[in-house]
């Protein structure tokens, strides 16, 4: 069920290339991404799920270059509309950041200005960038923040950003990336912090969006159920890298990865009740020392199973295991 | 009744808000609004709903940890509200509590062996040689190693020390344990051994559970009967299957169409709720739910549903749902 209307347009909208980004701490060298590939078709949703610490929010920080010290982008190429996004300017990337790719954060603290009430935020937002009058902004801003489950948001975009509780700004913030119409929009677990029924109002909000504008929607979430919901395809991150990309029939039907497996067989699902769930022993690798292994494999129990020494000796490439089908094992070495 | 370790009876607690300058109560937090329930000794009683609702509370007050407004709590046959602080104390042990976040529930300067007997000392339970090794057998029942008793917390992992705060209460050999959100915090693949853990120990000690959560799919993996709740009411109470079969009330309905499943051959149409869930200082008449409820008739805003016994074992509280 791709909702993709503008598969004629031959090109990625977002293609990301050999994507390294490192911080230099006192520890030592942070490996957060680690040679990163994927992309995105024009209304495509890819999601990019893993869980904590396997560095998805660097790797869209790192797309939008807001990868501060002591972290920098030491490797790759960010191709935006045809466009290398790592050789703009940072004021030709600032006006990126405003029209075409719009990002809705994991905390919404910070990006809300305290001095302004809501309304006022979310209209200056729809004023400069769809040459709204004032008064047509502010009666647009109402309803955007109605559109976003904010109750009685007439009286309520008055309200000053320390007036509303987290779930309200998180709402807010998601408005005034929605209400740009974006091209891409890059969302950060989005709806972690909400309550599901907030939560469906948001994920039903950036659906219509996507149906009506065509918006591709890079989503990053630990939250299998928002993957199986929401993306088109899907790519799994372990450890800094990439391990796994399918579509995302694909992945759930048939995922070959020993983590990916091993991920989808430990998590509850609603309605299909397990006597016993699954576990991954032992935890996820420091991202400081790493071995030229594959990192998945201390807790690998394929690799004990097949007893597979390269597993410890060797890093795997990403092997093609079906048509758009890829994996990061060396079960599937024969098929490269 | 004979069976029934727990007996919670029209339980309230309001919290007051203080303004002004003489700080006078302005209003009331009506946290949790008359809530009633029973669990069998060696059941789970899930307790699900979104922030706010009064989950937390619930169980604190239960557990005397914040003192009710009114209501009655039996446990064990005691009339827990009206014990004494000597008899409260003796039975404390046999209640226990685990937090959502191990790691400000457990004293960062203290090795956790100290932290795991606490209770043990309070209660002057054993000598130190003892101690030490009811504390040693704990660690290695949670999935732990004997010489970690001389770490401290921050030497673990969220899920190691969330095995710490199930040692600290197992200690006690408790009858009944209330979990607030024990997984929450956790990484999915470490939640499972968790949820894994504590299924282990109910088997093997007889124990009871609270289990409260705001995540549906795992609260249906670990109870036996669950509880949803909605602005300091339980709205509905059900065994498991029922209440995810055949839900009756429709927040029960819009809540369970808003979880996502981990299935993409299961996308499903969601009811989706108007708005957001109303001040616990200032709720609505009638319904609770009224103001969001997608099928809301006169009646709704203005009389307030009894939580009754529509069918058997299943409890609504809802002028829509027929009594059968
Ligand atoms: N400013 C920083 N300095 C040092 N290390 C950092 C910094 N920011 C991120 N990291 C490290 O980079 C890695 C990836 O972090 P990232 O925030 O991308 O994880 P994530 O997958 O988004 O996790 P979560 O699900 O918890 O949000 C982590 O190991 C993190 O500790
Ligand atoms: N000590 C307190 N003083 C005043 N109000 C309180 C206090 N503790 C809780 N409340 C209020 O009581 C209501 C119920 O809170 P409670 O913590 O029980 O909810 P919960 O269901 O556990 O929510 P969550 O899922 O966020 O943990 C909320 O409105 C909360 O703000
Ligand atoms: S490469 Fe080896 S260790 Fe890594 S996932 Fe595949 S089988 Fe497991
Ligand atoms: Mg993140
Ligand atoms: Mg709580």
């Amino acid at each position: 069920m791709t909702k993709n209307k503008h598969k004629d347009k031959k090109g990625p909208l977002l293609d990301v290339k050999k994507l390294k980004t490192y911080f230099y701490t006192e520890e030592g060298v942070v490996h957060a991404v680690d040679g990163v590939d994927f992309h995105i078709m024009p209304g495509e949703t890819l999601a990019i799920v893993g869980e904590s610490g396997c560095g998805k929010s660097v790797t869209s920080l790192s797309v939008m270059q807001l990868i501060g010290q002591p972290g920098e982008i030491i490797e790759g190429e960010i191709f935006f509309n045809g466009e290398n996004l790592l050789a703009k300017s940072e004021y030709e990337m600032c006006k990126v950041r405003g029209n075409q790719i719009a990002m809705i954060f994991q905390q919404p603290s910070g990006c809300l200005n305290p001095v302004f009430d809501i309304g006022y935020q979310v209209a200056e937002v729809l004023e400069v960038h769809q040459a709204l009058g004032e008064e047509t902004g502010r009666k647009r801003a109402v309803e955007w923040l109605s559109k976003v489950g904010i109750p009685d948001a007439e009286k309520k975009s008055s309200a000053f950003p320390h007036e509303i509780s987290g779930g309200q700004a998180q709402r807010v913030m998601i408005a005034m990336m929605l209400s740009n119409l974006p091209d891409l929009l890059i969302a950060d677990e989005p709806t972690t912090a909400l309550d599901v029924t907030i939560q469906a109002q948001i994920l039903e909000l950036m659906d219509k969006m996507q149906d009506q504008f065509g918006t591709s929607i890079l989503v990053i979430t630990h939250d299998m159920g928002i993957v199986a919901e929401m993306a088109d395809r899907v790519a799994v991150m372990y450890a800094g890298q990439i391990v796994e990309q399918a579509s995302v029939f694909e992945l759930f039907d048939n995922s070959k990865h020993p983590y990916t497996t091993a991920l989808l067989a430990s998590i509850p699902i609603l309605g299909e009740r397990k006597e016993k769930l699954s576990t991954i022993p032992g935890s996820v690798p420091n991202l400081v020392d790493l071995p030229p292994a594959c990192r998945f494999a201390p807790r690998c129990q394929v690799r004990l199973e097949k007893q597979m020494t390269r597993c410890t000796e060797e890093m795997p490439p990403l092997f093609n295991v079906t048509d758009n089908h890829i994996a990061r094992c060396w079960v599937y070495e024969d098929k490269k | 009744m004979k069976n029934d370790l727990l007996v919670v009876e029209n339980l309230v607690k309001y919290f007051p808000i203080r303004g002004g300058i003489l700080q006078r109560v302005q209003n009331w937090v009506r946290a949790v609004d008359n809530v009633s329930f029973t669990i069998k000794k060696g059941e789970t009683l899930g307790l699900v709903g979104e922030s706010g609702c009064g989950k937390s509370t619930t169980g604190r007050t239960i557990l005397r940890l914040t003192p009710q407004t009114s209501g009655k709590v039996w446990f064990d046959n005691k009339d827990l509200f009206s014990l004494g602080s000597s008899e409260m104390k003796k039975i404390r042990r046999d209640l226990q509590i685990i937090f959502q976040d191990p790691y400000s529930s457990l004293d960062p300067r203290m090795i956790v062996g100290e932290s795991i007997s606490e209770g043990l000392r309070a209660h002057g339970i054993g000598t130190p040689q003892e101690r030490r090794q009811i504390v040693a057998e704990t660690l290695v029942r949670v999935g732990l190693r004997a010489e970690h008793a001389r770490r401290y917390p921050h030497e673990f992992s969220g899920g190691q020390r969330q095995r710490i705060g199930i040692a600290r209460a197992l200690t006690m050999k408790p009858k009944l344990i209330i979990a607030d959100e024990p997984v929450s915090a956790l990484d999915v693949s470490i939640q499972s051994t968790v949820l894994n853990l504590l299924d282990e120990l109910q088997e093997e000690m007889g124990l009871t559970y609270v289990f409260i959560a705001h995540d549906l799919s795992v609260v249906e993996h670990i109870s036996d009967r669950i509880g949803v709740m909605y602005l300091g009411k339980i709205v509905e109470l059900a065994p498991r299957d029922d209440l995810f079969n055949d839900p009756q009330h429709p927040y029960t309905q819009a809540l369970l169409s808003s979880i996502p499943i981990p299935n993409p051959h299961k996308r499903r149409k969601r009811i989706i709720l108007e708005g957001d869930v109303p001040s616990a200082s200032n709720p609505p008449p009638g319904c609770r739910f009224h103001t969001r409820c997608p099928v809301a008739v006169d009646r709704c805003r203005i009389d307030m549903p009894d939580f009754e016994e529509k069918i058997a074992g299943h409890f609504t509280a809802c002028h829509l749902v027929e009594k059968i």
